[in-house]
């Protein structure tokens, strides 16, 4: 059998890659800057997405959400003792942990049957705008192939961290 | 033996432990932080009704005489800010706001600075001239699509059911504008704080509709414009109660409501003999539609293709993590293979 060399395949980055880039797109269309900029013409292609940006928001959350649970559920159960999170990782996983939380309330709010009243909604509002403008540049900065998600064990480490899977499945 | 292996994977990565342990603590702790008030501030729509208030426009007996709009002026819109002049040109050539500032005295359609007016039309209603006098101002949906797409924040929604923006977070992006079915809010070039940021770059003013008298609604008071009503032709109490005065009043008269469904439902509900897409069809006619002159036009369910998609939104980490356990099974047998 040939030896898997990524966690994650090609495919599975690259449309990992559209989304975030999708959810930051449509996520920023929504401010003043992108709602004015819908009328320039040498951006013609993303008129819709400029227009109607909460429509296509969803599309990329839903798009994101199973990316990010199937990415999760893999490096907790055969990625873990292989790679462990960068501080990059760690940041971004966080970002996006916040993003999720806060849009979940978002979503909640747009249901009829359901309401933030008063102040409560801009706050949650303006924390999802603050983490998103947060992930903007750790985005960009692994757009730029620096920052990486995970990194390698070192030897010894792997061994130990075997070592230690062991004694708990021999339990 | 198994305790010391624990503790040795502990101590061999501590920092990815810790980490995950924060981000699932403070998840923890911002579902259970949340102040109360905001506890409760996250109630159903529908099974609170008694938290709504609501307005009944008897549009028979309304005569137009003006004093609601009068009322109005005096109380809520003459807080509008005088803007700094000269007003700032916005950067994009296609962003209009007015200036209204030098028409303030204009009462006979929506500004910034007339958030109630009169829509008048004659029209022949069972062979009988038929003057009719319509108070027209923003319906405080009980979703308001306008809330939910406001870039700042700005506009929220109270317990009373008022729709209001907020002066400290206002940009004037206008989005409120487009998203408004009947277009009720309107914008005001050279106030707000965007000028203090980039006026050129940021925004163009602010957004102005009627706000519902929230403050004295919230202390228990009723709108100012109810208040002024000389004839008694506006009503003001709890939405149910409101919903039951609008149905019985149209069934005495065989007539109609509007509002009660429109955009989702709606805390102003006008009532009257002559259906209103008669009045509707006679306002377009005598030009009384227009910007400023709202139309009265149904609308559908706010935010109602973005909610259908809530479910897909709440099912997409069960996909993934289905996807994941096929991933891991197929690799699983390859190993045995």
């Amino acid at each position: 059998m040939r030896p898997q060399r990524y966690l994650f395949s090609a495919f599975f980055r690259c449309l990992w890659f559209l989304a975030v880039l999708l959810a930051l797109v449509t996520g920023l269309a929504h401010l003043p800057l992108g709602w004015h900029s819908s009328g320039l013409s040498g951006i013609a292609v993303l008129r819709p997405l400029l227009y109607n940006p909460t429509l296509w928001h969803y599309w990329a959350n839903v798009l994101l959400l199973v990316l990010l649970s199937y990415s999760f559920v893999v490096w907790i159960v055969a990625g873990r003792h292989r790679y462990c999170l960068t501080f990059w990782g760690y940041s971004r996983l966080a970002l996006l942990f916040f993003l999720c939380l806060t849009g979940f309330l978002l979503t909640l709010h747009n249901l009829v049957e359901f309401s933030l009243y008063g102040a409560v909604y801009p706050i949650v509002k303006l924390l999802h705008l603050a983490a998103a403008l947060f992930f903007l540049p750790l985005a960009l900065v692994r757009l730029a192939r620096r920052g990486k998600w995970l990194r390698r064990r070192t030897a010894a480490v792997d061994r130990y961290a075997r070592v230690g899977g062991m004694q708990i499945l021999s339990r | 033996m198994w305790q010391a292996s624990f503790k040795g994977r502990a101590l061999m990565n501590p920092g990815r432990r810790s980490a995950l342990r924060l981000l699932a603590g403070s998840g923890l702790l911002a579902a259970v932080s949340l102040p109360a008030s905001s506890v409760g501030a996250a109630t159903s729509k529908e099974s609170r009704p008694e938290a709504a208030f609501a307005v009944v426009i008897d549009v028979d007996v309304c005569d137009g005489c003006g004093a609601c709009v009068a009322a109005c002026r005096t109380t809520r819109s003459v807080q509008v800010p005088v803007p700094r002049q000269p007003v700032p040109k916005s950067l994009w050539s296609w962003v209009r706001a007015g200036d209204w500032s030098d028409r303030r005295s204009v009462d006979w359609r929506l500004t910034p600075y007339n958030w109630l007016y009169i829509q008048k039309c004659s029209l022949v209603w069972q062979g009988r001239q038929r003057a009719v006098c319509l108070p027209r101002r923003c319906f405080h949906c009980l979703n308001p699509q306008c809330v939910s797409l406001c870039p700042s924040g700005a506009l929220r929604q109270e317990r009373t059911g008022a729709v209001h923006a907020s002066p400290n977070l206002c940009f004037g992006a206008g989005r409120c504008v487009r998203a408004c079915p009947w277009f009720f809010p309107r914008i005001q070039a050279g106030v707000g704080p965007y000028l203090n940021l980039m006026p050129r770059v940021l925004g163009s003013g602010m957004s102005f509709k009627c706000d519902f008298c929230w403050e004295r609604t919230r202390d228990g008071s009723v709108p100012a414009c109810v208040r002024a009503c000389p004839h008694k032709a506006q009503h003001y109490g709890p939405r149910e109660e409101m919903i039951r005065l609008a149905e019985k009043l149209a069934a005495e008269r065989g007539g109609e409501v509007f509002g009660r469904y429109e955009n989702g439902g709606t805390c102003l509900f006008y009532v009257s003999s002559v259906p209103f897409r008669h009045i509707e069809a006679a306002l377009l006619n005598q030009n009384g539609i227009g910007p400023g002159k709202p139309s009265l036009r149904p609308a559908g369910v706010s935010m109602e293709r973005e909610n259908a998609m809530t479910r897909l939104l709440l099912g997409a980490p069960v996909f993934g993590v289905g996807l994941a356990a096929l991933r891991l099974w197929r690799d699983r047998q390859r190993e045995r293979s």
